[in-house]
């Protein structure tokens, strides 16, 4: 290689006169301004979508079972979750919002809950009422009109060889307009008047078992009408008071053997 | 016996008074032809009755080429300029008139004025009557060394030249990479601490604007060339056609298109180097290929010379850059160009930088088989081997960026910068720039 002899270069006394500084491409880097603006957009634009959706979001937490819950059965921590759901505001105040969970801690259930059924007010038993018994009654298919749970129905009772009154339950006023009373030996008698119904079971026979919510004082008349092999559920139906009237008669001759 | 003389004097009253002074007095000078205009004077001078030309500042269309056909055809120039026209008198001394009189100096100052520049010019070397034979500027030969007379000397531009170097880059045809040696070079020299200016004196379309990212088309060299042929051009003006890179890195853009060589005027390109030496410690020119000079053979009078720039500038250079491309059709177009720049250019002792190094076309040891092949064929060795960086390269003229800011660890830069180091006087170290070479080489 040719050795080159190093270049004296003259100082200047006095700096040359600047130039304009050239007008060039820019050097591309990551830190490009438009680059930061498009991601800039895009952040706000998520955060403003965010807090739209947000706002537009009017579900609630609401309490339903966890799994299936039978009547009578006493709420204990795992039973019951929260789920979010949207109810108009007709519907929302006959359920129990999620904030109440803890509240239903050991309420006592007054009808069966399927899972992840809406939790309501009247699925508890009140404090205020008074004790009541489950009461299984058995009755043949197509003696009983279709039935919900929380129905409340009558039960009357066929009990042969039980001396049955002429005409109406009251013997001091003659019924002209009255069938004529049957020949049979047997009574139709009212046992149960305005019970809650519970529960419908379908059994082997192709019986029908009713569970029935009914007073104290009225389970063993439930319990010996289970016994009767002749057992008809009515139900009551309201009227536009909400009440259900009075008995009616109670006994009536039967006609069936 | 008495001087010859023509005049071209605007003010008729003092052209009078002169004649008629030189008439009845013997001063040794004889007014041939009062002329009307320049082209009078032109005419005049070309029929070599005359050796010298007494003319005023604010002569018409008076420029840098007038001046040059004056001197080829052996015409001294005297100026004249009103008293205390300090304008008239830097215009002159820009366009190389060293002789400048104030239009009240005496007949006998203004006839020993003559008479000295006429001595001046005729002495050194006689009129130039060929082309390619000594520098542009010849055509106003001795004029600094004539005693100014007159109004102030401080404007002196032309007669002290600047401290820079110019590095003049030169190659074959071909394209072994003029552009991109000069380009780096000079970006290398100001990494180095030291102001630089790259000039794009490529007559065949330049492209030096284009490489740095330019986004205006700067007027650039040919703009100082203009102002450099009508007596305008200054270190400030000059100044302010360059582009200013940043870290003292200037440029002077080139003409975009190969037709408008003609702008290009050789003696401009001199006087344009020679402002552009003060400019910057280092002048970076990127030249044209071409150094053939078949005017003279079509023409008989002087005409424009396609490659009058290229040519100008080897003969202005200090330091001339042969670059030859390493691949063999390219190394041959170099021996031969290189034989051709040394005929025309016989003061240049060319330095050979080898571009392109890559061991795919050459085989083995490219910067052995390269160097030897140089030395055997043209009694030289490289003084620097810049292997072949294409992916650099290619980077840096997408973005308009520099190779040693695109690329910093790119071999051909540290060939490049190497090299800038050695012409610069400062050596870069702890380099080893071999094993770099023939990695990349491979």
């Amino acid at each position: 290689m040719t050795e080159l002899a190093a270049a004296p270069v003259r100082p200047d006394a006095t700096p040359p006169p600047s130039s304009p500084p050239a007008r060039r491409l820019t050097r591309r880097r990551w830190r490009d301004s438009r680059l930061l603006i498009g991601v800039l957009l895009v952040l706000v634009s998520v955060v403003v979508g965010a807090r739209l959706f947000a706002s537009a979001d009017a579900t609630r937490q609401w309490v339903v079972a966890r799994q299936d819950l039978p009547a009578g059965h006493v709420i204990v921590a795992g039973d019951l979750t929260t789920v979010p759901a949207r109810l108009d505001s007709r519907t929302s105040n006959r359920y129990y919002p999620g904030a109440q969970l803890g509240r239903l801690v050991g309420s006592t259930l007054a009808r069966p809950v399927d899972t992840g059924e809406l939790v309501s007010g009247a699925d508890f038993v009140r404090n205020n009422a008074q004790s009541t018994r489950l009461v299984p009654v058995i009755v043949k298919a197509g003696r009983l009109p279709a039935l919900t749970p929380g129905d409340h129905v009558d039960v009357y009772v066929y009990q042969s060889g039980a001396a049955a009154p002429a005409g109406t339950g009251d013997p001091n006023t003659p019924d002209q307009n009255a069938p004529a009373p049957a020949t049979g030996t047997g009574a139709e008698a009212q046992v149960l008047h305005d019970v809650e119904f519970v529960e419908l079971d379908k059994l082997a026979s192709g019986d029908r078992s009713l569970t029935l919510r009914v007073p104290i004082d009225s389970a063993i008349q439930a319990v010996a009408a289970s016994q009767s092999e002749r057992v008809d559920v009515v139900k009551l139906e309201k009227d536009s008071r909400g009440g259900v009237g009075t008995t009616g008669p109670t006994l009536a001759p039967g006609y069936g053997r | 016996m008495s001087l010859p003389i023509l005049t071209a004097v605007t003010d008729s009253d003092v052209e009078a008074g002169l004649v008629s002074a030189f008439d009845r007095r013997d001063l040794g000078v004889t007014v041939v032809r009062r002329c009307v205009d320049l082209p009078d004077l032109l005419a005049a001078a070309t029929t070599g009755a005359a050796r010298a030309a007494l003319l005023s500042a604010d002569l018409r269309r008076l420029d840098r080429d007038a001046l040059t056909r004056l001197a080829m055809a052996g015409v001294a120039v005297v100026g004249l300029i009103a008293p205390g026209d300090e304008d008239a008198d830097r215009r002159l001394r820009q366009l190389g008139v060293a002789a400048v009189i104030p239009a009240d100096a005496t007949a006998e100052v203004v006839a020993g004025a003559v008479v000295e520049a006429s001595r001046a010019l005729s002495t050194p070397a006689g009129p130039q009557t060929g082309w390619g034979s000594g520098s542009f500027s010849e055509a106003l030969p001795g004029f600094g060394k004539l005693a100014p007379v007159g109004v102030g000397t401080d404007a002196l531009s032309m007669a002290e030249p600047g401290g820079g170097r110019v590095i003049a880059v030169w190659g074959p045809a071909g394209a072994p990479g003029r552009t991109t040696v000069a380009l780096c070079l000079a970006a290398e020299i100001a990494a180095l601490g030291m102001s630089a200016l790259l000039v794009d004196a490529d007559s065949y379309g330049g492209s030096v604007g284009q490489l740095v990212g330019l986004l205006e088309e700067a007027p650039g060299l040919a703009a100082a060339a203009r102002s450099a042929n009508q007596g305008l051009l200054d270190v400030p003006r000059l100044a302010m056609l360059c582009r200013d890179l940043g870290d003292g890195l200037r440029v002077l853009p080139g003409i975009s298109r190969p037709s408008r060589w003609p702008e290009l005027r050789p003696a401009s390109i001199e006087t344009v180097l020679s402002l552009s030496r003060r400019l910057a410690s280092f002048v970076v020119v990127d030249c044209g290929f071409c150094l053939e000079t078949d005017e003279e053979l079509s023409f008989d009078t002087a005409a424009p010379r396609r490659n009058g720039a290229t040519l100008a500038v080897l003969e202005s250079a200090d330091i001339v850059l042969a670059v030859a491309s390493a691949e063999p059709v390219g190394l041959v177009r170099f021996v031969r160009g290189l034989a051709d720049l040394r005929e025309a250019v016989p003061g240049a002792e060319p330095l050979v930088v080898v571009n392109r190094l890559r061991a795919s076309v050459v085989g083995g040891d490219p910067s052995r088989e390269v160097s030897r092949s140089i030395l055997r064929h043209t009694g030289t060795e490289p003084v620097a081997l810049v292997p072949f960086d294409l992916v650099g390269l290619d980077a840096a003229q997408v973005t308009g960026q520099l190779l040693r800011d695109i690329a910093p660890t790119s071999p051909a830069r540290l060939a490049i910068r190497e090299l800038a180091g050695h012409l610069a006087g400062r050596p870069t170290t702890g380099r080893r720039r071999r094993g770099g070479l023939r990695r990349q080489a491979r």
